[in-house]
């Protein structure tokens, strides 16, 4: 059972026999109300952008809620509805998402807020939390965050919380270099304003957009009128048609400030030039492995395939073009971008996320139940793994037995896995290895084998031309 | 460091204040009213800042951004009805004129 919904009054999400399923109580029913009702709305969901809606109303709902067991969870609500919601494959967070994915999030909310200004309705807050993934198109999953506006207000509350976790990690992510999931971890409301003011220097704190953005309101939030307990109480209304003029500024001077802010391909890593600047294949080679694979992607049909160590994503995109749905991760936030980037281009159902397989995202929130962490969401999630030229990195630079390896690999993988066994004669094995190789004498093509076969069989292998490398194609049988 | 320094300096002010006070009206000279809430007035400390939710100074620029785009909402309004009040006048003159 989910474990992350208990802080609106207005309903509670429950996960019961793989059903995502929305109790909203008799006090959410208004806000409900007006969502189903809301053409603009609706309009979203009919694009998948808001995720679908199967509303049980009363009567059909006390029977769902018995059918389900869900009783002993609802902690004495009054139940309004009982509402279906689709599966989102794999679920995904801030802090794991690459500096495109926050951005497109944060695209797609703000165009919620604008739009549905139309039909009256707002959101009730804005927060990286209400969007999960499909691919690397975002879907907004909160329903029970929208609800009437008065016509007259015109202030958007949740505006602070849009800067503080969309914008600034932006902000830091253009003009510091740095990114989203480092700091998402540990901040998991996004950073304040004063956190970046100590970041800046004397100087670029009085230019834009950080003086509107971060300086004015660390100013601001020093005098006694922030200190006052009405600021945040509805007060000041004026005339419908001044509201929303008032309305569509504020959103339009953040659209323009987004915009400025969105991720650009061209970035560089340590990671970046792999790909092009390649040595330690020759394309023949590099052709082996791309048909190597292909075969087997034809030939197994796997739905669903974890690439682990993906990097451009080449091999995250061969299986997206034969049907799959690909969770590509790697430790470098850059390649993972320009993979985003791609998938958009080609829409190819590719989520990039930046996860060290050996040092995976661990569960946060409260009771560390809230965002499980990554190997939870992944153990027996995927029909296929790739293990692409990267265990050898794991082996050496990790230092993590090849047997714990084997293991965890095993519970990832359904059914296959294409793995890519570098041997430590191999240049690149040498360079990690950095004087270090007596560690590794006893890795040879025999034992890895050996290890591989306690858990897996092995369908075929084929050795690459000239090279100390050889690919592996694996059916799990353990 | 710096918030030592001034906690330290809010006490001295405030002692110094005090006793400011305390003389006058021991010495029955307690008649300048405004020197006297001018002392008080900088004299208090400031609100525990831990209480105070960092997400209001965001709330409070919006607001002010809000009475400014008001304002030139108003504005406009007026223009527009100014604009098209010489348009009526423009088009009585046109038909004057043919």
């Amino acid at each position: 059972m989910l474990r992350n919904s208990f802080r609106d009054p207005e309903g509670r999400l429950l996960v019961s026999n793989g059903k995502v399923l929305r109790v909203v109580t008799r006090q959410g029913m208004r806000s409900f109300q007006s969502f189903l009702a809301s053409p603009v709305a609706q309009s979203f969901v009919s694009d998948r952008r808001i995720v679908s809606t199967k509303v049980f109303g009363e009567p059909e709902a006390d029977e769902v809620i018995e059918k389900e067991a869900l009783r002993p969870f609802l902690n004495g609500m009054e139940v309004g509805a009982v509402v279906e919601h689709e599966r989102v494959p794999f679920q995904s967070y801030p802090h794991e998402w690459p500096a495109e994915l926050l951005f497109a999030a944060a695209d797609l909310t703000l165009e919620l807020a604008e739009r549905l200004l139309t039909d009256r309705l707002g959101l009730k807050d804005a927060t990286p939390f209400n969007v999960l993934f499909r691919g690397a198109e975002p879907v907004f999953i909160d329903v029970l965050s929208f609800e009437e506006r008065h016509a007259g207000d015109p202030i958007w509350l949740p505006y602070g919380q849009f800067v503080r976790t969309f914008i600034t990690p932006l902000l830091l992510h253009k003009y510091f270099g740095l990114f989203p999931n480092m700091f998402f971890l540990a901040r998991r409301e996004g950073l304040e304003p004063e956190d970046v003011y100590k970041l800046c220097g004397p100087v670029r704190r009085l230019l834009p957009p950080f003086l509107t953005l971060v300086s004015i309101p660390k100013w601001l939030g020093v005098t006694s009128y922030a200190a006052r307990t009405d600021t945040y109480v509805k007060k000041k209304f004026t005339e419908p048609e001044r509201a929303t003029y008032i309305l569509r500024y504020l959103f339009k001077r953040l659209r323009r400030l987004l915009m400025r802010l969105a991720p650009v391909a061209g970035q560089r890593s340590s990671w970046t030039g792999y790909m092009a600047d390649m040595t330690h294949y020759t394309t023949d080679q590099f052709a082996t492995k791309q048909s190597f694979v292909e075969c087997a992607l034809r030939e197994f049909q796997p739905r669903s395939v974890l690439d682990v160590g993906c990097n451009s994503g080449m091999f995250s995109m061969l299986a997206a073009k034969c049907g799959a749905r690909v969770v590509a991760i790697d430790s470098d936030p850059v390649v993972l971008g320009d993979l985003a980037r791609a998938a958009w281009k080609d829409r190819l159902d590719i989520l990039p996320l930046v996860v060290d397989l050996t040092r995976p995202t661990p569960a946060i929130g409260w009771q560390n139940a809230e965002c499980p962490g990554f190997l939870e969401r992944a153990r027996g999630a995927f029909d296929a793994v790739f293990m692409l030229a990267v265990v050898h990195h794991m082996l050496v630079s990790e230092r993590i037995p090849l047997e714990e390896i084997v293991d965890l690999t095993a519970d990832l993988a359904r059914d296959i896995v294409i793995l890519e066994f570098v041997a430590p004669q191999d240049e690149m094995f040498r360079r990690l290895a950095r004087g270090r190789e007596y560690l590794y004498d006893g890795l040879t093509v025999e034992s890895f084998e050996a290890a591989w076969r306690r858990r897996f069989e092995i369908v075929r292998s084929q050795h690459i031309e000239h090279t100390q490398r050889s690919l592996y194609l694996l059916r799990k049988t353990a | 460091m710096k918030n030592i320094l001034i906690i330290r300096i809010n006490w001295m002010v405030k002692a110094m204040a005090w006793k400011q006070i305390a003389n006058k009206i021991c010495k029955h000279q307690l008649r300048e009213p405004l020197i006297v809430s001018a002392i008080v007035f900088f004299a208090t400390a400031r609100d525990a800042h831990a209480y105070i939710d960092p997400g209001t100074g965001a709330l409070i620029w919006q607001m002010l951004v809000a009475a400014f785009v008001g304002g030139l909402f108003f504005v406009r309004n007026i223009s527009r009805r100014v604009m098209s009040w010489l348009d009526t006048l423009k088009g009585k003159s046109k038909e004057k004129g043919q």
